[in-house]
């Protein structure tokens, strides 16, 4: 028997012995995809919006200095109560603000937009993808 | 390709190598496979925390890949069907060693992205060199399979 | 649980874990007036061969993990001590700080600590805003103090004379109403509101809402 029929077969068991895990496993996982958060939005639905993004940085200052999305306020939990009057400065009832940071398995941009939201900033989303996408979009 | 196989079956010390490395990969890969088995749902989320795949393939390669490394360590284990058992183990090593050097490359952290490390980071090429000692010896095995 | 291995993705190194740890996750509620979470994380090296400690490496900056040494003789205990800052941190949050040893390092350990930091004092909302030419109608802000924090409100001052408060007590020192005005709307106007406490006794914490007119 060849190697790939080899291969093959192999794979066919495992993908039996799969089958049989993901279905009466006591600990399998949920195949059903876990619901997106409303707030969460990807870089193709903001380009929408244009001129009207406000873009907030969630991440530590030093990231923040080594490069962020141009125009971007930074505003991070280290430096809360100094950055957050500096956003209001700029932030208007006609703006969409937008909360990134590094990449999508960073969790700060949607602890940030939460915080916003529960602030007062009603229109509070996050990047999917933050600052990575971004760069990936803009090289 | 068959001189080396000849020069394996002539040399006793070259055969036991093998098998004793056979037996050894085999070993890694079963209990590796256990014990993800034994949990499927925490490591599915350790997948998905990486983000790097959809839920649902997320989910599947939860249940597949330990099953893959299970069926590949009986294989080698019992020395049936080696060249396909093989080619997995090369295969999956690949795999891994690619997703090691994507983190190293990134160096990011999970929750906010920075880059702080808070003891000196020695132990990243380890895992790599290890991997490639690994492959080395899978190469070996190849080499000197039964051709039957 | 006590898979140690669950980084390691795709392969194929077993929980040859000679590290056994006391518990791998933390749940730790701060207190009012923390300024930080600590955790600690002990283990005992319950192989037979020494084990050194090359990574340990958190999830967040906000985190840092200390560790005495690197080196662990079969038989020898060790720990790690977790620093979770809370800066403006509330609510429910979720760090990692993983482990690598040399001797097992494609199974490094995922330590967890779950940390429930309760905000002292919730305003809903903290920012108040109007538009030029708006009209000028009051906008309210509750100040509610949480439950189980020793503070009291004192007094609610705003830092521009053009923007007045009027506050009324729901609970004295602990819920308080604040109706926010602007004197008008046809300039920009800005202004922070200044929420006096009394705590902690030696430094009194000022907390800050926030008023525009844009």
């Amino acid at each position: 028997m060849t190697t790939f029929r080899q291969a093959g077969l192999i794979l066919l068991i495992a993908v039996g012995l799969a089958g049989v895990t993901a279905a009466v496993h006591p600990k399998r996982p949920a195949f059903v995809a876990p619901p997106t958060d409303p707030n969460q939005l990807n870089l193709a639905q903001v380009q929408h919006w244009a001129g009207t993004v406000l873009w907030v940085d969630a991440r530590p200052d030093a990231e923040f200095a080594s490069g962020h999305i141009p125009e971007a306020v930074s505003l991070n939990f280290e430096n809360w109560p100094e950055q957050f009057p500096k956003f209001l400065d700029l932030y208007g009832p006609d703006r969409q603000v937008v909360v990134y940071c590094s990449a999508t398995s960073c969790q700060l941009s949607r602890e940030i937009a939460e915080k916003l939201r529960t602030s007062g900033i009603t229109n509070a989303y996050f990047l999917e993808g933050g600052w990575e996408a971004w760069k990936q979009a803009h090289p | 390709m068959s001189t080396v196989n000849r020069t394996v079956a002539a040399r006793p010390v070259l055969r036991i190598s093998h098998y004793a490395l056979r037996f050894l990969i085999a070993a890694l890969f079963l209990f590796a496979a256990v014990a993800k088995l034994l949990d499927p749902a925490a490591f599915a989320q350790q997948i998905a925390n990486y983000q790097l795949t959809p839920w649902p393939v997320t989910a599947g390669l939860a249940v597949l890949l330990p099953s893959l490394e299970l069926s590949v360590g009986i294989c080698l284990l019992f020395g049936r069907w080696e060249s396909g058992a093989l080619a997995w183990t090369a295969i999956l090593l690949a795999i891994f060693s690619g997703a090691l050097v994507a983190a190293i490359a990134r160096g990011l952290s999970i929750d906010c992205g920075c880059f702080g490390r808070s003891v000196e980071n020695t132990g990243t090429i380890w895992p790599l060199i290890r991997n490639l000692a690994l492959l080395v010896v899978t190469g070996f095995l190849w080499l000197s399979r039964d051709r039957r | 649980m006590r898979l140690s291995l669950l980084l390691s993705l795709f392969l194929a190194v077993p929980a040859f874990a000679q590290l056994k740890w006391e518990t791998t996750e933390q749940s730790v509620k701060a207190k009012p007036g923390d300024h930080e979470i600590v955790a600690t994380y002990r283990f005992t090296n319950t192989g037979t061969t020494p084990i050194t400690i090359d990574n340990v490496h958190t999830s967040c900056g906000c985190t840092t993990a200390a560790l005495a040494k690197n080196d662990y003789a079969p038989g020898e205990s060790g720990q790690i001590v977790a620093r979770m800052d809370i800066a403006s941190r509330t609510g429910h949050q979720e760090k990692s700080i993983i482990v690598t040893t040399k001797e097992n390092a494609k199974s490094p350990t995922v330590l967890r600590l779950l940390a429930d930091i309760p905000e002292p004092i919730v305003m809903k909302p903290s920012f108040v805003m109007w538009t030029i030419g708006e009209s000028p109608t009051p906008k309210t802000i509750d100040i509610k103090v949480t439950d189980g924090f020793p503070i009291k409100l004192l007094k609610v001052e705003a830092d521009n004379p053009d923007i007045q408060l009027e506050v009324s007590e729901v609970r004295p020192g602990v819920e308080l109403q604040v109706k926010v005005t602007p004197k008008d709307t046809k300039r920009p106007e800005s202004a922070t509101l200044l929420v006096r406490t009394d705590y902690p006794t030696d430094n009194p914490q000022t907390y800050y809402a926030y008023a525009r007119v844009r």
